[in-house]
């Protein structure tokens, strides 16, 4: 009787069947696409992790959810138990034949995976590593097997099911910033990411433990519900009108915490949850008044009650904006709108679009003026609200938008920068390409490098191009027919190009003077010295101590930046300033929250003349942490 | 009509209130993140581009959805009003109990951004007439598709689908398509041009919506909306699912965007004949037209030996780059439309042209064979093929090769490596040797076969090797010979034999310049690993003594993961120094590492590597 269960239950799941099978399908057809060299496993093996993760843990929740909800809401359970079977057989005979269904697919693209590797391997990377394979396929199964119960459970909710699954992602995604280590023991996705100590697969521990204990309590209780079925239905029923009551809100809660969820995620990139949490406004003040001027060039407006600390400013600002536009050699167009009351944190001005904002602070409000229209020139030279492309060329438009705030404060590029860029140079930070790409620049270097990176790049290329140069780049990226999304070094060689320049030339004539720059700063930089930290626990929080390999120069100090995990974006990080012990040792506290997975993955820095020169990343485990 | 106003309201006014309060909190919530947003104004175009449309769900989900998919239409249907009032009362009711909370919203926003944004007349009308175009559009697609009933998700996935696809694949952004266009961050920052073809376009696609809309619901007297509003099957949603997987697949495949240009440069010389060649000026345009006439003729000689067709022969470019050192060269990732782009240190006083020259070869070969000829059993003889070409007629650049190979030789066997290993696992010496040593090692080869062979059989050889274009697809990798079926094709020796040839070879040649190797110093190179605090470690490096200076070297290392092959020399960290010292990191137990010192010997000119292994941090 079992077996026919089974066989029934397997007859059942046909249709799902089918979507894996057609899935696995349509990933080896992709795999034939092109030749099997192309791509080494490690590539194929993250983008098949990448995408199991999520399709297994949708299809898992689709199939659970109707799995057992249907028996009920279409009467056939009341045919199950007419048979010789209890209800606890028919549970274990679903949950098999679904297991059974659902892992077809890590099966099949394992399988095909590790094919291609045999067949494509070389003797660098002869190993198949079996026991990785193995551990990525239980770990698959567990995916499947939360992903499945959960199904299971909310299937109950019937139609508000996918809403709750919508809830958990939300909130999962949400919690990533604020407790990074806590989303990632939830999150079911994360139990598929590669993580590797050498060839050892470092086991997301709390993560599996979490997961497990969900899948027990996910099944445990459709299981209740399942077995209890009818009884618990004809009682509700019975509470019709109750239920009318209570479902409503809880509904209308459930839509209120989804959307603003999703609100919430599409913001996050704009927040900084240190910036925004619970800042405490303990003296308030009756608000001011706003305050509206317009000059030929532009309209400000500003706190009424400090017109006297923006009239210098605005008095000057229709030169700014002539010498702004003279110097990139265009007409400068419609009035800019400018809003005086401040900007984001940790910048002086932001510009978007047509629109500036800013902080006005004393002399060098006219520099941060300067700075801010000349991106909005750039922008409009750009395209406009078409101007993505340029954003994605970030290196260029910060280093234009420093290089005319450097041409009209100073006269040319400061010693300061010059200093950062010989550094980059001495220790080879960041090749010249790697300008080009702004993550790969963002993550390994401070961001802020590319103020004076990009001003020497802008030189060099007006110096090789004439002034007209950066107008006619910018020009380019307006046109309608220039190629979409490019990144990267494909967008500033595209660019470049499609205006009449090569953009090697220019960088080889940066790197050129990079390198004549590197004999004047020598001294300054043969005194810093390169820390390495190692981990160490200090009662209950842990540390990062450092050692240096010199001497540390005046005006210099050591800091250390985190991030959660092995990768991670750049409003993740956080930076901790270093304190010196009394045996001389350098320390900087680990964040609360960054820990994920085990482990602390920190980039020890030096910060000096106004600039952090930071090592490459190190990901250590807690466990080698030494106990001060 | 008004009972009907009624009982919509009666059936609706919790959900209603319950909208309002939602879109209430949404409008305090984007207000209050405006001062990140760059103008208040934002938060009404996120309110319009993303709430708007949600709320234009709601709605037809309450008034036609439910009425249809609960059948409680058939009790309209016995009233004394006839079909289409029903239906136009519900689109009406809909469209006011959107537009108004919206109008709201942008009520509060101007009052809220009075302040921070110059308000104007013209302002506040243009960003009305764009909102207020964009929600008539989406409520009225949004009831359109709310009454095929079952098919909706289905249409709506599709919808989305194309929409996302056509936006990846397209030449155009989806923000600059009607109507997403009039909703696009700029809505709130355009002050001046009201986009009248983008109204236009929107509000007749809201009309045909409208019309399709009245079309559907009276057909045959309202039959096809039942019957579009029962529940699928199993089957059908299966079958609906993988359609909808397999449309997906179809357009991830479709390009309708401007490609990118094939790689040009502007300004360089040019070969004066011959193949394609610019070079990039850096220095003295003399020197670099001398560059572009040799790559040009060493092209033309690869060309005729190997037999190739003229078409497709792609440019050859040559950047200059003083970021690199004088021995170092690289082959930029660009798509293959580009054609090979090398660049290298041209103006720099340690220039290695002879190896550049190969190296452009090599490049332009693996462009040719779509990388297939730089498949590992066969690398070898890419890269010994292009230093033969070059090397021919330069009898001391042969003397030079010769001795590198011999040092090589003695470098492999330093490090328990022989002849075999060289055929076998050719990337393996690749890797530890290094680029220059590799190189020399591979000309040794090529040369002790081609006169093994004689010139005919070994060109014969090379052109089944190298000079093979296979389709860029599976086929290449399915169907392809294998080289040793190439070898066996030629009457060259097997892998076997060919590796007892040179492990002859090898020794030989070792004896024969023992006196210029005996010059070559072959100092002790040591890592180790060394725990810090805890259970974290440090790595030693020492080249020869343990104290004071040596001659200048440098240190290369890299993390490695369990599957990686090749390391490109880009990635490879580089610490320069004289003295013993230790890496600026620190890793976990159970790190892999890559590391290998380089020095630069004089006497081989160019930069070796020593004691390159992988190894792990026990």
């Amino acid at each position: 009787m079992k077996r026919a269960l089974f066989t029934k239950e397997l007859r059942s799941l046909r249709p799902f069947l089918f979507i894996v099978l057609a899935l696995v399908l349509f990933d080896t057809i992709d795999a034939l696409r092109t030749p099997f060299e192309s791509s080494s496993f490690l590539d194929r093996f993250t983008s098949m992790a990448d995408g199991l993760s999520i399709i297994q843990i949708v299809l898992g929740f689709a199939l659970g959810s109707n799995l057992l909800v249907r028996e009920i809401d279409d009467g056939t359970l009341n045919f199950l138990d007419g048979l010789p079977l209890k209800r606890s057989a028919i549970f274990v005979a679903k949950i098999k034949a679904a297991m059974l269904v659902l892992i077809m697919m890590p099966v099949g693209l394992l399988l095909l995976n590790a094919a291609l590797h045999m067949a494509t391997r070389g003797s660098l990377d002869f190993a198949l590593h079996p026991a990785l394979l193995l551990t990525f396929f239980g770990l698959s199964i567990l995916v499947t097997a939360v992903s499945l119960t959960a199904g299971m459970l909310f299937g109950f909710l019937r139609s508000l099911c996918w809403l709750v699954f919508v809830l958990c992602a939300i909130g999962i995604q949400l919690l990533e910033n604020t407790a990074p280590s806590l989303a990632s023991a939830l999150n079911t996705a994360d139990l598929l990411t590669l993580r590797f100590t050498g060839t050892d697969w470092q086991l997301p521990l709390p993560t599996i433990w979490t997961q497990l204990g969900a899948t027990l309590l996910f099944g445990g209780a459709a299981f209740v519900l399942f077995n209890s079925a009818g009884n618990v239905l004809a009682q509700v029923q019975h509470l019709q009108k109750w239920r009318r009551l209570i479902v409503a809100p809880v509904v209308a809660i459930m839509l209120i915490a989804a959307l603003t969820g999703v609100v919430m995620l599409a913001e996050r990139s704009n927040l900084d949850s240190d910036e925004h949490s619970e800042q405490a406004d303990a003296v308030e003040f009756i608000p001011i008044a706003k305050g509206h001027a317009t000059t030929t060039h532009y309209s400000f407006s500003y706190p009424a009650l400090s017109s006297a600390r923006v009239s210098a400013l605005i008095a000057s600002a229709d030169q700014t904006f002539v010498d702004v536009a003279t110097l990139l050699k265009m007409e400068g167009g419609a009035p800019i709108d400018v809003d005086l009351s401040g900007a984001d944190e940790n910048h002086d001005g932001t510009a978007h679009l047509d629109r500036i904002r800013m902080h006005v602070r004393g002399a060098s409000a006219k520099a941060t003026l300067a700075h801010e229209t000349a991106h909005v020139f750039a922008a409009r030279l750009a395209g406009g609200e078409r101007a993505t492309q340029l954003d994605a060329m970030m290196v260029f438009n910060e280093g234009l938008a420093e290089w005319v705030e450097s041409k009209l404060t100073k006269g040319s590029i400061s010693e300061r920068h010059e200093l950062a860029a010989a550094i980059v140079s001495v220790r080879r930070l960041v090749t010249p390409r790697q300008l080009t790409d702004h993550d790969a620049f963002a993550s390994a270097v401070d961001d802020n490098l590319k103020y004076p990176l990009g001003a020497i790049l802008v030189e060099r290329f007006v110096n090789r191009y004439g002034p007209t140069a950066p107008r006619t780049l910018l020009l380019v990226l307006a046109r309608k027919d220039f190629p979409r999304d490019l990144q990267g070094y494909a967008l500033w060689q595209t660019a470049f190009q499609l205006a009449g320049f090569d953009l090697d030339l220019v960088l080889d004539d940066y790197a050129r003077h990079l390198k004549q720059l590197e004999p004047r700063y020598a001294r300054q930089i043969a005194e810093l010295p390169r820390p390495r930290g190692s981990l160490a626990l200090q009662g209950e929080r842990y540390a990062v101590t450092l050692r240096m390999d010199g001497p540390m120069p005046a005006g210099a100090y050591p800091l250390v930046r985190f991030r959660p995990g092995k990768s991670g974006n750049s409003a993740q990080y956080r930076t901790s300033d270093s304190a010196l012990s009394p045996d001389g040792k350098y320390t900087a506290q680990v964040p609360e929250r960054i820990i994920t997975r085990g482990e602390v993955c920190f980039q020890p820095g030096l910060m000096y003349a106004g600039m952090v020169i930071y090592e490459p990343w190190v990901c250590l485990p807690v466990s080698s942490a030494e106990k001060t | 009509m008004v009972p009907l106003l009624r009982k919509e309201w009666r059936e609706h006014r919790w959900v209603l209130l319950a909208m309002l309060a939602l879109l209430a909190f949404w409008q305090m919530a984007t207000l209050t993140n405006a001062s990140t947003m760059g103008s208040p104004m934002v938060a009404y175009q996120r309110m319009v581009a993303f709430v708007a449309p949600l709320m234009a769900l709601l709605l037809v989900n309450r008034l036609v959805v439910r009425e249809y998919m609960g059948r409680t239409q058939l009790f309209l249907e016995t009233l004394p009003v006839n079909r289409a009032q029903v239906i136009a009362l519900k689109w009406l009711l809909g469209a006011v109990l959107l537009l108004l909370p919206m109008a709201a919203c942008l009520t509060v926003t101007l009052l809220l951004a009075r302040g921070q944004v110059l308000l104007t007349p013209h302002y506040i009308a243009l960003v009305a007439i764009r909102s207020a175009s964009f929600i008539l559009f989406v409520y009225a697609l949004a009831f359109a598709i709310g009454l095929t009933g079952r098919y909706r998700y289905f249409i709506w996935s599709v919808l989305i689908g194309s929409v996302v696809m056509a936006n990846a694949a397209g030449q155009v952004a989806i923000e600059l398509w009607p109507p997403f266009y009039l909703v696009q961050e700029s809505m709130v920052f355009e002050r001046v041009v009201l986009p009248l073809p983008a109204v236009l376009i929107t509000c007749a696609m809201a009309l045909a919506l409208v019309v399709a809309t009245f079309a559907l619901a009276l057909c045959a007297e309202g039959s096809l909306v039942v019957a579009l509003s029962r529940r699928m099957t199993a089957r059908e949603a299966s079958g609906v699912t993988i359609s909808i997987l397999a449309l997906l697949m179809a357009f991830s495949v479709i390009e309708l965007r401007t490609p990118k240009p094939a790689f040009a440069l502007q300004h360089a010389v040019r070969s004066a004949d011959g193949p394609a060649v610019a070079v990039g000026i850096a220095g003295a345009p003399a020197n670099a037209q001398a560059i572009a006439n040799l790559l040009s003729s060493d092209l033309a000689r690869l060309q005729t030996f190997l037999a190739l067709p003229s078409e497709p022969a792609p440019a050859l470019t040559a950047l200059p780059d003083d970021a690199l050192d004088g021995d170092v060269f690289q082959r930029a990732a660009l798509p293959n439309a580009d054609g090979v782009v090398v660049r290298a240190a041209m103006s720099n006083r340690q220039f290695d042209q002879q190896g550049f020259r190969a190296y452009a070869l090599a490049s332009w070969m693996q462009w040719y064979s779509h990388g297939h000829s730089a498949i590992e059993e066969r690398r070898w003889l890419l890269d010994g093929v292009a230093q033969w070409l070059i090397a021919r007629d330069l009898p001391q650049q042969q003397q030079k090769l010769a001795l590198r190979a011999a040092f090589a030789a003695r470098v492999l066997h330093a490090q328990q490596r022989n002849a075999s290993t060289a055929v076998w696992h050719w990337l393996l010496v690749r890797e530890e040797l290094g680029t220059c040593l590799s190189d020399a090692l591979a000309w040794r080869m090529v040369t002790s076969l081609a006169q093994q062979m004689g010139e005919q059989r070994f060109q014969a050889l090379s052109r089944t090797v190298l000079a093979v274009r296979p389709p860029d697809d599976a086929r290449a990798s399915l169907f392809e010979p294998s080289f040793a079926q190439l070898l066996a094709q030629a009457g060259a020796p097997d892998q076997a034999g060919l590796a007892q040839q040179f492990g002859r070879l090898f020794s030989s040649e070792q004896v024969r310049l023992a006196n210029s190797l005996g010059q070559i110093a072959m100092p002790q190179v040591s890592f180790s690993a060394r725990p810090m605090e805890g259970s974290t470690y440090e790595v030693h490096y020492q080249v020869g003594k343990a104290d004071g200076e040596v001659a200048p070297f440098s240190v290369r290392y890299v993390t490695l993961g369990p599957w990686d092959g090749e390391i490109p020399a880009e990635v490879l960290a580089r610490v320069d120094t004289a003295r013993a010292g230790v890496l600026p990191a620190s890793y976990a137990r159970g790190t892999r590492l890559f590391t290998a010192i380089e020095r630069r010997e004089a006497l081989l000119d160019c930069s070796v590597r020593l004691a390159a292994q992988r190894w792990e941090i026990k």
